[in-house]
């Protein structure tokens, strides 16, 4: 086992992170970024094996090649603690590459399907409307009357709705409607520029980008 | 009687004062004079304009909405409610219902677009996101960040 073990290291991931006798996983996140292999699963304790426990195995040649390798690495004149300290830092460094490798194609895959998904929205029937007449249809329904946030469903049904909703200023121009003008101003945090802020409603703490206030109250802020 | 030409190159006959219930080819009368010349009309198929001028058929004997109408109606535009004989009529599958849509901003034929735009706001009232991707079958696609704004917006909802 003790040899198999070394020799598996000895091709996965070289003789720097050669040590041990512990199993090995190796990982390898799948684009071009990624291109890290790590020994994982990988066991403190046998780290104070002395080196010699695996090169007095004289039958094993294995583990006699993976020895030596070990033995021209930088760590040869280190002490054993040191060694042990060393590299369970690279090993913790390089969980934390391979972590934030892994993130980020996991973010980029999360994009790419929101693209698709959008991509195949635009195809569907509805879709053939323009944004103006889905416009015109949101306006003709009642939602502007509800009391709360969740007055705006159609806000939160794709991609397109939503632009369609916050590029219909009549959605929200009503009294009634007031209390959606939070909502509005969530769906704007969105943007990568906060706009600048102007109260809408003091004692509710609600604000409202002037670029947006100027539809809402073209009077007061124009 | 008017000879209109559909995309796929079927011919409709049809009385003048229903063609004319369509701003757009009532127009055209009007620019070309008495003539026998077909009007084509190239963003209608022949299936979709066979049901606009069932539409325009039915009523043609309705006075034509003027712009006072038109602008009374902007003050009510949110009334949903829709004729008992346009309902009927507007009983299509999907596709026909947005061709029609189409076909009555199009010709500019006011009456029939509000019918087929009532008819779907209708359709989405009272929906959750969810009921109405299903119903128009459309897919969630939002990114990440804008599923944690709208998670953020409907916690705000509940606080209130």
């Amino acid at each position: 086992m003790y040899s198999s073990s070394l020799k598996a290291m000895s091709q996965q991931v070289g003789p720097r992170l050669l040590f041990g006798c512990c199993p090995v996983a190796s990982f390898r996140p799948p684009s071009s970024h990624s291109e890290i292999r790590i020994a994982m699963c990988f066991s403190m304790e046998d780290i104070n094996m002395p080196m010699g426990d695996a090169s007095e195995d004289q039958d094993d040649q294995q583990t006699t090649r993976a020895t030596q390798a070990i033995a021209t690495t930088p760590y040869r004149n280190t002490s054993w603690r040191d060694l042990q300290i060393s590299l369970e830092k690279e090993i913790l460094g390089l969980i934390a590459l391979a972590s934030n490798s892994i993130d980020t194609d996991a973010n980029d895959a999360a994009q790419m399907l929101s693209e698709l998904r959008y991509q195949r929205n635009l195809i569907c029937p509805v879709h053939r409307l323009s944004n103006e007449l889905l416009s015109h249809i949101f306006e003709l329904g009642e939602w502007f009357l509800a009391p709360r946030l969740d007055c705006l469903p159609i806000a939160r049904v794709c991609r397109v709705w939503r632009r369609i909703v916050l590029g219909t200023p009549t959605l929200w121009q009503t009294t009634s409607g007031l209390k959606c003008v939070a909502a509005i101003e969530s769906l704007l945090a969105c943007s990568k520029d906060p706009p600048r802020g102007i109260p809408v409603d003091p004692c509710s703490g609600v604000f409202i980008s002037s670029e947006y206030a100027l539809h809402l109250f073209p009077s007061e802020y124009r | 009687m008017v000879n209109l030409v559909t995309s796929d190159n079927e011919s409709f006959t049809v009385e003048k004062a229903v063609a004319s219930r369509s701003v757009l080819i009532k127009n055209m009368l009007e620019d070309v004079g008495e003539s026998d010349q077909p009007i084509p009309l190239p963003n209608v198929t022949a299936s979709v304009l066979k049901k606009v001028l069932e539409y325009c058929d039915h009523h043609k004997n309705e006075p034509m909405p003027t712009s006072e109408d038109l602008a009374a109606e902007d003050t009510r535009k949110r009334t949903t409610d829709i004729g008992e004989w346009d309902q009927k009529f507007i009983q299509v599958d999907q596709e026909m219902l947005f061709e029609i849509i189409l076909a009555a901003n199009y010709l500019d034929i006011k009456p029939l677009l509000d019918v087929g735009c009532k008819t779907v706001a209708n359709m989405i009232k009272g929906k959750t996101p969810e009921e109405i991707r299903k119903l128009f079958n459309i897919v969630n696609d939002f990114t990440p960040e804008e599923e944690a704004q709208i998670k953020k917006e409907n916690e705000w909802a509940e606080d209130r």
